[in-house]
């Protein structure tokens, strides 16, 4: 019988291995599902799938956290480089629109003083000497026609900058208001009582000084100063400064008073240079 | 002891290639764990012991498969004796020859469930899938086949008996 079986176990694998599995699906279309050897078979397996999956859901787990950490990484340093970018940009930006306001408001004054040839310059530098206020321009355009020389007349929008002191080709140097050579005739807006604004040159501001007032005219604190129009070089009516403090004394013939230009230097970037021989002394 | 480990190595292969597919949700990148082992059981191993194996793999297969009981089982023996009849007429020594073995004994196998599923259920829109989808899923199968063969050819090299050289007596 053994040697039977050790004879032919190859015919009886075969056939057992074609007819179990045959065997198994027609139990199965019999509609009593699996057999028990399988269910326990299965049950069996059971333990070692859960195993399996639990560890493969592990790893899996450890690598979406890797990989999430990782796309983390990647986007903060993106975002990173995007912020700054857009600072940068929000920066430039913010640089041109307050240069546009200011165009706008040159522009303002060219449509107020249609009278005044201007021609524009941009403030490139400043005097580092400790006698004198003085600025150097960079002309926007170079206009063959329009001769520059000394003692024009340098306005921005808010009102009188100085004169100019010295030209070269596409630059020129700007005495301001405060510079201690410079003296403007002037009037007070609100009286037209009149006086000389000259500068006092002091290196920690830009203060003037406005003198000959006489005794008995009345300045106060606040009063707004425009040129008279007088001496050749400032157009009538253009803001030069307030007066910030009189100074009167018991005795003499006249008064002073402490001026603040109505131009912020310190802030100052584009100007205008009046060109126009007629302009000065004209009404507005 | 071989055979115990071949088998081993079987079902722990398989259970990954489940839990694999369970886990991560994959159903084109199948690596066909049970026609490479089954590919290697037919090539590589006497008609017996190979047999045997593969009758236990095939069954294990199909209980951790989702097919009708018995299907998956007959389709994995089918697929051994077609194997085990074209072996000596195969030049199975190149990887590449080996990767397509994989590929067709994946399909073959597959084209029997389906010629099974067809006879019992009579469905012929099942067509349609196999073309979609099971098909297509074959061609992962050398991915099986780098998984299971170099494995089980470790084992089977563990306990070939040891050649003696006469100069290192």
């Amino acid at each position: 019988m053994i040697d039977a079986l050790a004879r032919y176990r190859v015919h009886i694998l075969v056939a057992a291995m074609l007819l179990l599995p045959a065997l198994s699906m027609l139990l199965a279309r019999g509609g009593s599902g699996r057999n028990p050897v399988d269910r326990a078979a299965i049950n069996l397996l059971g333990p070692l799938q859960t195993g399996a999956a639990f560890g493969l859901g592990f790893i899996e787990d450890l690598w979406n956290d890797y990989v999430a950490l990782r796309n983390m990484k990647e986007e903060n340093e993106r975002l990173r480089q995007e912020i700054a970018q857009l600072r940068e940009e929000r920066a430039r930006l913010v640089g041109v629109l307050q240069e546009n306001a200011r165009l706008r408001q040159m522009l303002q004054l060219k449509g107020e003083r249609p009278e005044l040839e201007l021609r524009g310059a941009r403030v490139i530098a400043a005097d580092v000497s400790p006698f004198f206020r003085v600025l150097r321009l960079r002309l926007d355009t170079h206009d063959a026609d329009q001769k520059l020389e000394p003692r024009m007349a340098v306005v921005s929008h808010e009102g009188v900058v100085g004169q100019i002191l010295e030209v070269y080709d596409d630059y020129v140097d700007v005495m301001l208001v405060s510079d201690p050579r410079s003296n403007i005739d002037v009037y007070t807006q609100r009286n037209r009582t009149r006086g000389m604004v000259y500068g006092l040159g002091h290196k920690r501001d830009y203060a003037c000084r406005m003198g000959y007032l006489r005794r008995r005219d009345e300045v106060h604190d606040g009063d707004v100063l425009v040129t008279s129009g007088k001496g050749g070089i400032f157009p009538r009516e253009l803001l030069v400064g307030t007066v910030t403090d009189v100074q009167r004394k018991e005795y003499g013939l006249n008064q002073e008073a402490s001026v603040e230009p109505i131009v912020d230097v310190s802030r100052l970037e584009e100007v205008f240079i009046i060109t126009g021989k007629a302009a000065p002394g004209q009404r507005p | 002891m071989r055979f115990l480990l071949t088998l081993i190595t079987g079902l722990a292969l398989l259970i990954l290639e489940a839990a694999w597919v369970g886990v991560f949700d994959v159903d084109t990148l199948l690596p066909h764990v049970a026609p490479a082992l089954i590919l290697y059981l037919a090539l590589q191993k006497d008609v017996f012991e190979g047999g045997v194996e593969a009758a236990l793999i095939a069954w294990a297969a199909d209980l951790l498969g989702a097919a009708p009981p018995g299907m998956n089982a007959l389709a994995l023996t089918l697929l051994f004796f077609a194997l085990r009849a074209a072996g000596a007429r195969l030049a199975y020594r190149s990887l590449l020859v080996r990767a397509g073995l994989s590929i067709a004994a994946a399909a073959f196998a597959q084209a029997v469930v389906l010629l099974a599923l067809l006879v019992t259920l009579g469905e012929l829109r099942l067509l349609a899938s196999f073309g979609v989808a099971a098909l297509p899923s074959c061609l992962a199968a050398p991915l099986g086949l780098l998984l299971t063969w170099p494995l089980l050819a470790r084992i089977d090299a563990f306990f070939q008996p040891k050649t003696r050289n006469l100069l290192s007596e």
